[in-house]
């Protein structure tokens, strides 16, 4: 634990205080002027962050020639349950890059006999380890605790791959090449999101490129976090911090916490080296993903603050946390307050509407041009931004439920269950629909006032406000249910999917 | 010109007679041939009434070269290289000593064999390739790997079995991509003879087998040379070097850039500071790398840098280029960005090399580290970008050499030519 690390977090939460003060108009609504100002805190504090660390990326780089890379491999990759043609594909795809440098172990959880005969010939046959738990345990963490348990001393690295992503000829060279330096406890290398055959697929792999190409970038040799697969530890350190934290439900994350307060670091290579990455393809999957990721994230927070690590480690890794807090808790906020003004004239802020719109619009017309300057050397532009705004949006019930379910001290999120036929299209997007109805209301209610009654210039700037916030949150909600309505494509031929590759 | 050599673990096989039947059977068919006598004791030499030092005692001891180390007889010109007994040993130990003595025997050396003979051949004194393996400055020019060797052994079964040895040893320290051949001279019984090097043949991966019987007739010579009985098996190998040979053999030289004679005896591949190794299209003379590079190695420290698809490892001082290089070299997009990866390559070649001491670098191969981009020219942008990384490595360190291995398919290793100083085919 470190002061200024809890410096920093309470700052965030206090800096709100004396703005609330002196914008405060009816009292009863405090917590919605606290909630917007805080939202408007945590946005800030992010893209400071998220820019400082795409400075930073851009001038991270790596050594171009390496010596031969030595020292045993183990990899390790975790089942449950998976349609096995897509595990024994992969399988094979990690031995043909692994050549002879060492082993691969199949932690195989699966229940379903059929699945576990069939893996576990496919493994008998090709030399692969297969290893069965009959109690889930720890899940994922608990598998790779267990397989770790199995390790002798021969294995100098372990790399894990989750069974939808494939290295490609050329991970192994990449990944060992930077393990000269002992400080080095591991190499994450990002996947490529290859199978984008929904809208909301292709909307996810864009929400993920300012994270991929720049936040990681500019994480590495600092804090750049395991993501759960892709990645090649050294095994002397992941025994060192007694293996995969098992009692957060994104152990990547809690694990790489720990490493880097012991003072060792990682590395974020980003080479396009693994492929056929799966995205959730419709709102179901994506919000089961965010869900877990939100819920995960949560309850890092405490590890985070009870943690050594430096300021500026802990300011990424804070950074993330607000992040979450952002897309979830404080998006309800944020889709509230146009609805509570215009509809139920909640006087909830008190300024000057043009202090506002000049001093919030800067800040906002800045940040975004920032952004889109900084994306602009990957496969992002507008149609990215949109993209990627809108599935936010989408995924913003799922992160609140997380938050909800770790505010209630749950060991789980709550369950979401999938369900076949137009439920499973259309239940999710429900409170979405909901939404929107709100806030086209609201929009309508401000455009209406403003054209018959309102002349008090005041009044007119604060609608104004209003109205723009009401249609901006329709507009990305809209785009989202758009999208989640979308149909999904057929599974497309190798070879366009190699194009795409090609293209990235 | 092709190079053929004789040689054997032992005196008194013949080897001698056998390098004077062969010259009068390929100057029958009308080959301009020269002899080079290199063994100890100046057998040839003497029959060709050359008296005086060889031309290695006579660099050594600083003499006037009168060109009396040379005759001719017949039509074949006879050159005493060794004979003087055993001083060459220290001969050898003076030249690796003293450059200057080194480039003398090499330039007289070259200029001697080279004006339009269509066959040398080598009278190789037994434990001279010996000599040879352990003076790797020496032996490039002296016995190229390109050469035709014929080891020469006589039926005993001792003979026969330290010949295989000796054989191995020295293929796999040459190139065993290029043709030799095995003989047993003065046979007793033939037939047994040609058994024993079918089974021969297969063990060492010989080109050729030649098993010829005891002449009694030799017996009687008296060392004119118009004298000499012939032989059926030598007027058949004749007749196997005569033909078109089975291994294309050839070097190319940079003629732009340097004049040709320097480089007429590959001697440019020790001593020039950048190379260019074409090796044939398809994999081939990865063999002839090994054994070019095993030579290398003893110039200097070795260094080795190759991209991630090629497995076969060449030394043990290896380092491996990125994949992320590979998508560097295809995201050119101006010449601008050329130069920017050839020195950013220097600098990584420079940085690994911070520690080693005289190093030689071997860059393999052209098409998994030169530029593929489609924004130019590709001789252009191939040209630029190796011209810059020499320039940043040798200014930075004067003492390196740098050595491209580049496989010859579609022609991609002849524009490359002048951007350095020697090119050698393997």
């Amino acid at each position: 634990m470190r002061f200024i690390n809890l410096l920093f977090f309470a700052a965030v939460f206090i800096a709100p205080a004396p703005i609330v003060l002196a914008t405060l108009g009816d009292i009863r609504f405090v917590w919605l002027n606290y909630g917007i100002w805080l939202s408007t805190v945590a946005s800030a504090v992010l893209f400071l962050n998220y820019y400082l660390l795409y400075r930073r990326g851009r001038k991270i780089d790596y050594p171009l020639v390496a010596e031969t890379p030595k020292g045993r491999v183990a990899v390790f990759v975790p089942t449950f349950n998976e349609e096995p043609q897509m595990v024994i594909d992969t399988l094979r795809s990690i031995k043909a890059a692994l050549k002879d440098r060492g082993d691969i172990y199949l932690l195989d959880d699966s229940t379903k006999p059929e699945i576990i005969s069939v893996l576990k010939s496919f493994c008998l046959q090709t030399g692969i380890k297969y290893i069965h738990r009959e109690d889930r345990r720890g899940f994922k963490a608990g598998a790779l605790n267990h397989g770790l348990s199995l390790l002798d001393d021969r294995y100098e690295l372990l790399a894990i791959f989750d069974v939808d992503q494939r290295p490609l000829e050329g991970f192994f060279e990449e990944a060992l090449a930077h393990f000269q330096d002992p400080k080095v406890a591991f190499v994450q290398i990002p996947q490529l999101y290859s199978e984008t055959r929904s809208e909301i697929a292709k909307a996810a792999r864009y929400q993920q490129e300012p994270f991929l190409r720049n936040i990681m970038r500019g994480r590495a040799f600092r804090s750049a976090f395991f993501l759960g697969s892709g990645a090649v530890f050294r095994v002397k350190v992941l025994k060192e911090v007694g293996g995969f934290v098992e009692d957060v439900i994104t152990e990547d994350v809690a694990t790489s916490i720990k490493i880097h307060e012991r003072g060792y670091i990682s590395l974020y290579v980003d080479a396009p080296l693994i492929w056929h990455g799966e995205v959730p393809l419709d709102v179901t999957a994506y919000h089961i993903q965010q869900n877990r990721w939100a819920f995960g994230y949560y309850q890092c927070l405490g590890p985070i603050l009870k943690s050594r690590l430096s300021f500026s480690q802990f300011f990424d890794y804070f950074a993330g946390y607000l992040y979450w807090l952002k897309k979830g808790p404080l998006t309800l906020f944020e889709l509230l307050a146009p609805v509570a003004f215009l509809l139920l004239g909640a006087m909830f802020i008190v300024m000057d509407p043009l202090l506002y719109a000049l001093a919030y619009g800067s800040y906002m017309v800045t940040s975004i041009l920032l952004f889109i300057s900084s994306v602009r050397h990957t496969n992002y532009g507008v149609v990215g931004f949109i993209y990627h705004q809108a599935v936010e949006y989408i995924a913003f019930p799922a992160i609140f439920s997380a938050f909800l379910a770790c505010l209630l001290r749950r060991k789980k999120p709550f369950k979401v269950t999938p369900k076949k036929g137009w439920k499973r299209a259309l239940k999710p997007i429900l409170p979405h629909l909901l939404i929107l109805i709100f806030l086209i209301l609201s929009a309508a209610t401000g455009i209406y006032k403003l054209l018959y009654f309102e002349t008090d210039p005041n009044a007119v700037g604060a609608i104004i406000v209003n109205v723009f916030w009401a249609l901006y949150h329709a507009f990305f909600i809209a785009v989202g249910v758009a999208m989640a309505l979308a149909p999904i494509k057929d599974e497309e031929p190798l070879s366009a999917v190699s194009n795409r590759i090609s293209e990235y | 010109m092709r190079v053929v050599m004789f040689t054997a673990i032992k005196g008194g096989v013949g080897v001698s007679t056998l390098v004077l039947m062969l010259a009068k059977a390929l100057a029958k068919r009308g080959a301009k041939v020269t002899l080079v006598d290199m063994d100890v004791t100046g057998y040839i030499s003497g029959i060709a009434g050359i008296h005086d030092k060889g031309l290695l005692a006579q660099v050594v001891d600083g003499e006037n070269l009168r060109g009396t180390h040379i005759n001719k007889v017949d039509g074949i010109q006879v050159l005493k290289f060794l004979g003087d007994g055993m001083r060459f040993f220290d001969d050898i130990e003076k030249l690796r000593r003293v450059p200057d003595l080194l480039n003398k025997l090499v330039a007289e050396y070259s200029t001697a064999v080279s004006s339009g003979y269509d066959y040398v051949i080598i009278d190789a004194a037994p434990c001279f390739l010996e000599l040879v393996l352990k003076n790797p400055f020496i032996s490039y020019w002296l016995t190229p790997p390109a050469s035709f060797r014929i080891y020469v052994t006589d039926d005993k079964k001792q003979s026969i079995s330290a010949t295989i040895r000796f054989i191995k040893r020295v293929e796999d320290y040459f190139t065993a991509s290029y043709p030799f051949a095995v003989l047993i001279n003065k046979a007793h019984h033939l037939e047994k003879s040609i058994e024993v090097l079918e089974e021969l043949r297969e063990d060492v991966e010989s080109t050729l087998t030649l098993a010829i019987p005891f002449m009694p007739e030799l017996l009687r010579f008296s060392g004119r040379l118009d004298k000499l009985p012939t032989s059926d098996q030598i007027e058949a190998l004749a007749d196997f070097l005569v033909s078109p040979p089975h291994v294309e053999i050839v070097r190319y030289f940079a003629e732009e850039v340097v004049p040709k004679e320097k480089y007429e005896s590959g001697v440019g591949l020790y001593t020039d500071k950048s190379i260019l190794l074409v090796a044939p299209p398809g994999g081939g003379g990865t063999r002839s790398l090994s054994s070019v590079l095993t030579r290398l190695s003893h110039e200097g420290e070795l260094v080795v840098i190759k991209n991630q698809f090629i497995e076969r490892r060449f030394y043990s001082n290896e380092f491996i280029v990125s994949p992320r290089y590979n998508f560097l070299r295809f995201e050119i997009k101006n010449i601008n960005d050329i130069y920017r990866l050839a020195k950013r390559l220097g600098e990584e070649v420079l940085r690994i090399l911070t520690n080693k001491r005289r190093p030689v670098v071997v860059l393999i191969n052209e098409a998994e580290l030169g530029p593929e981009s489609p924004c130019c020219d590709v001789i252009t942008q191939k040209r630029e970008f190796w011209r810059t990384f020499l320039r940043h490595l040798l200014e930075n360190r004067p003492e390196l050499r740098v050595v491209l291995v580049c496989e010859d398919t579609t022609e991609r290793c002849e524009p490359l030519g002048n951007v350095f100083e020697t090119v050698v085919r393997l």
